[in-house]
C-alpha cells in the first residue's frame, strides 16, 4: 500500500510503500533494496520511513517466553511497551528502562537504544537486553548478543533499524513491589542551581529529571523543576493505595482534535508554562502511579497535533560533562536571542556510553528542546549544531528530522567509520535504508 | 470458565477477539492453517494473560476434518467464533471454478457449518453458549466490485439468522458481526473517514460487550448500522450507481 508517512513530528514527509510485517520466518523474503522496519511510528523524524519499502512490525506482537522466577522475557519486536507492561506490570514486573512514552514499540526501543530517567544508574534499554534476533536478506535469521555475534549486538542496539530488521528482543523485567512511586519536587532559580540539584537527585533516586521553563528570562533562564522519584516499596504505600497495589494505565484517554489554530503559540506557552509549574509545586512531595511518572505526555493522544498540520521539530542532544554547563547557558542564550521559544525543555544527566557502535548516551548531559516548525528555526538549529559540535556533543537520531549530512559526520567522526564499514562488509547498506540514513549518509 | 474456540486462529480480528477475552481469564482453542504461527499466539496468551491456551491445526476447507475438531473438543466451548474470509480480486476469480469454490468454502460453507455443528453440541450438552461469525456489511447489497465475496457473506448472514431462530429455546446466541471498513493500526490514521473505520481492537470491544450482554442478530459498529440500513432500503434503480 503506497501512503504517505511522516514520524511523531508529523515533518518531514516521505511516499513510501507500507507492508505489515509476516511472521520472522518470512520476513527475509520481504526484504527488499531500500527497506526498513517501523514500529508504532514514534520516531519524530524519518528514521522509520524507507526510502522504498517500510516494514511495519505491528503484527509481530507475541510474547513469546517468560520466566516468572528470573524476569527473563522473550517478544517480538512489534510489541508495544505500553501492552508488555499491562501485562506483566500486575505481576510485579517492570521494564529497566522506559522512554517518555510507552506508545512505543520494543523493536524501535532496541534500535533507539532508548533512554529514560534512571539513565545515571541502569543506563539505557539495550544494557539490559540479552539477545537479539535479526531478519537479514538471503532467508537468514541471526542470534545476536553481546557474547555471540558481539558485532552485530553493538551495531544493532542504537543502529536505528540499518542492521537488520530487528525480530526477537530477550530481556530481563525487573520486580517491582508496587506500580507507584514516591516523588519530590522541587523549583531551581536558574540553570547553574537546576543542574546542581539534578545532580543531588540522582545521588539520591533512581529516577530524576529535570524541565526547564521556557518563560523564564535573563538571569532566571534555565530556572525549572527537578523532579525526582523511587519506586514505593509495598510496606510504604499510604492506607488508601493499599487496594490497588498496580494501579491500570490512565483511562479515557482525551484524544486531541484537529483544530483550525494550533493551539501552540507564543501566547499558549506562557500559560501552559506556568501552570505546569503551578501543577508541579503544589504537592511537592507526592505519591505518584508509574503511568503519571513516567509518561505524562500519553494522556493527551495525538498532543503532536497541537503544533498545527507545519508539525514540530525536537532537538535533543548530548554534550560531555565538561564544557556542559557552558553549552547549556549558550544553548538557552541563543533561543532567547533568536526570540524563540521552546515549548518544552528537558534536562536529564546521563551515567554512560550505551553498548551500540551508535548509541546516543554518553558520559555527560542531554537537553531535549520541542519547537514548533517556524521559518526562523532552521538557522537557530544550524548554530546549535555547532555550539554541540565544538562541545564534542552528538544529536539523538531517534529526534532527528533535519541534522545536515556534514556536520553529523563531523559529530560522530570517531564512530561512524565502523558503522558504515559494518554495513558496507554485510552487504546491509543497499538493502536496509531509511530516508534519516540517506539524509545523513548512514 | 469454559473456552473460546477461535476458527481462523491468525487473522487480525481473531487475535484481537481471543485477548479481549483471555484478558478475563478464558480459555483459548485457536484453530488455524498455519499451526506454527497459532501456536505462537497461543503462547502469546498464556504468557501474556496467564490462560490456558492451545493451537490445533485446521483447513477450514476440509469440512470434514473441521466437523472432527468441533465434535472431538473437549469440554464444549462456550464461545465458538468464525473469524474465517477471503476478499480476492474480483475480475480474478468472477467465472474461475477453482476460485468461486474458495470464495464460497472459506466465506460461507465452512463457518455456517462449523458454527452449525458447535450450536448443536451446545445445545445438546445444555451450554448458554454463543456463536459469532464474521459476516461484511459487503452482504447487505451486490456490488460489482466483489459479488461473489459479497453473495458468500449475504449467504452466511442468512444462514446465522437461521441458525439464531432454531437455537433461541437452546439459549445460545448468535452474532453476525459486520465491520465496515477495518484497519488495522498501521493505517488507521491514514484511513479517510475515521469515523467509518474501526480497528481489530474495536471490533473486538464490540463482540466482546454483545456477547457480556447476551446479545443476539447482527452487529455492527457504531455508525454502520444507519449505513446499512440506508444501502439495504436504497431502490434498485439508484443502487446500481453506487
Amino acid at each position: 500500500m503506497r501512503v504517505e508517512l511522516s514520524g511523531f513530528g508529523g515533518w518531514p514527509r516521505h511516499r513510501t510503500e507500507l507492508v505489515p510485517a509476516p511472521p520472522p520466518a518470512r520476513i527475509p523474503a520481504a526484504l527488499v533494496p531500500g527497506t526498513v522496519a517501523r514500529g508504532n511510528g514514534r520516531a519524530y523524524g524519518d528514521a522509520a520511513i524507507g526510502t522504498v519499502r517500510t516494514l511495519w512490525t505491528g503484527p509481530l506482537d507475541f510474547v513469546e517466553a517468560f520466566d516468572a522466577q528470573s524476569g527473563r522475557i522473550t517478544v517480538r519486536a512489534g510489541l508495544l511497551l505500553s501492552d508488555l507492561i499491562a501485562a506483566f506490570l500486575p505481576r510485579g514486573f517492570f521494564p529497566p528502562v522506559v522512554p517518555g512514552t510507552r506508545q512505543v514499540s520494543l523493536g524501535g526501543m532496541v534500535a533507539a537504544d532508548v533512554h529514560g530517567k534512571n539513565h545515571h544508574r541502569a543506563g539505557s534499554f539495550g544494557d539490559h537486553v540479552e539477545e537479539l534476533e535479526l531478519a537479514l536478506p538471503e532467508g537468514t535469521l541471526l542470534r545476536c548478543s553481546p557474547t555471540r555475534n558481539p558485532e552485530w549486538f553493538s551495531a544493532t542496539v542504537g543502529g536505528m533499524g540499518l542492521t537488520g530488521v530487528i525480530v526477537r528482543i530477550t530481556l530481563r523485567l525487573m520486580r517491582v513491589e508496587t506500580g507507584w512511586l514516591s516523588v519530590r519536587a522541587a523549583a531551581t532559580p536558574d540553570l547553574a542551581a537546576t543542574m546542581q540539584a539534578l545532580v543531588a537527585a540522582e545521588r539520591a533516586f533512581e529516577y530524576a529529571v529535570a524541565w526547564l521553563d521556557g518563560s523564564a528570562r535573563g538571569p532566571r533562564r534555565g530556572a525549572g523543576i527537578v523532579l525526582a522519584g523511587d519506586h514505593l516499596p509495598l510496606a510504604e504505600l499510604p492506607g488508601d493505595l493499599r487496594a490497588v497495589p498496580f494501579p491500570p494505565a490512565r483511562g479515557g484517554r482525551i484524544t486531541m482534535p484537529p483544530l483550525p489554530v494550533p493551539p501552540v503559540n507564543r501566547l499558549s506557552l506562557s500559560v501552559l508554562n506556568r501552570l505546569y509549574r503551578t501543577v508541579q509545586l503544589r504537592r511537592l512531595e507526592r505519591v505518584e502511579d508509574w503511568d503519571r511518572w513516567f509518561f505524562p505526555l500519553d494522556a493527551l493522544s495525538g498532543w503532536n497535533r497541537a503544533y498545527g498540520p507545519g508539525g514540530f521539530v525536537q532537538y535533543q542532544f548530548a554534550v560531555p560533562e565538561g564544557p556542559a554547563r557552558g553549552v547549556l547557558g549558550a544553548v538557552l542564550e541563543r533561543i532567547a536571542r533568536r526570540g524563540l521559544r521552546s515549548s518544552l525543555a528537558v534536562l536529564k544527566r546521563f551515567g554512560r556510553e550505551g553498548r551500540g557502535l551508535l548509541s546516543f548516551p554518553l558520559r555527560g548531559w542531554t537537553l531535549a528542546l520541542d519547537f514548533p516548525r517556524t521559518r526562523d528555526l532552521p538557522a537557530l538549529l544550524a548554530e546549535l549544531d555547532r555550539i554541540v559540535l565544538e562541545a564534542g556533543g552528538r544529536i539523538y537520531l531517534a529526534k532527528d528530522a533535519r541534522l545536515p549530512a556534514a556536520t553529523f559526520a563531523r559529530m560522530e567522526e570517531g564512530r561512524l567509520g565502523r558503522f558504515l564499514d559494518f554495513r558496507e562488509r554485510h552487504g546491509l547498506a543497499r538493502v536496509f535504508r531509511s530516508h534519516l540514513s540517506d539524509r545523513l549518509g548512514l | 470458565m469454559r473456552s473460546l474456540l477461535l476458527i481462523g486462529g491468525t487473522s487480525d480480528i481473531g487475535t484481537a477477539i481471543a485477548r479481549r477475552f483471555a484478558r478475563e481469564g478464558r480459555p483459548v482453542v485457536l484453530a488455524a492453517r498455519d499451526v506454527g504461527e497459532a501456536e505462537a499466539a497461543a503462547a502469546d496468551l498464556r504468557h501474556r494473560f496467564g490462560v490456558p491456551a492451545r493451537a490445533v491445526a485446521l483447513d477450514v476447507r476440509d469440512l470434514e476434518a473441521g466437523l472432527e475438531l468441533v465434535h472431538g473438543l473437549e469440554p464444549c466451548p462456550e464461545i465458538a467464533v468464525a473469524a474465517v474470509g477471503w476478499l480476492p480480486e474480483q475480475a480474478a476469480v468472477r467465472e474461475d471454478p477453482e476460485g468461486v469454490r474458495r470464495v464460497v468454502e472459506v466465506n460461507f460453507t465452512a463457518p455456517a457449518l462449523l458454527l452449525a455443528a458447535l450450536g448443536r453440541r451446545m445445545a445438546e450438552e445444555g451450554v448458554r453458549g454463543h456463536l459469532v461469525a464474521l459476516g461484511s456489511v459487503a452482504g447487505d447489497r451486490g456490488r460489482a466490485s466483489n459479488w461473489w465475496y459479497g453473495a458468500a457473506k449475504a449467504g452466511l448472514h442468512a444462514a446465522m439468522e437461521g441458525l439464531r431462530q432454531e437455537l433461541l429455546d437452546a439459549g445460545v446466541r448468535v452474532l453476525t458481526v459486520r465491520p465496515g471498513f477495518v484497519r488495522t493500526k498501521m493505517t488507521a490514521h491514514l484511513a479517510l473517514p475515521p469515523f467509518l473505520t474501526s480497528t481489530p481492537e474495536d471490533i473486538a470491544r464490540l463482540v466482546h460487550r454483545a456477547v457480556t450482554k447476551g446479545r443476539s442478530g447482527p452487529l455492527y459498529p457504531f455508525p454502520w448500522r444507519l449505513v446499512s440500513l440506508l444501502v439495504r432500503l436504497l431502490p434498485a434503480s439508484l443502487a446500481r450507481r453506487i
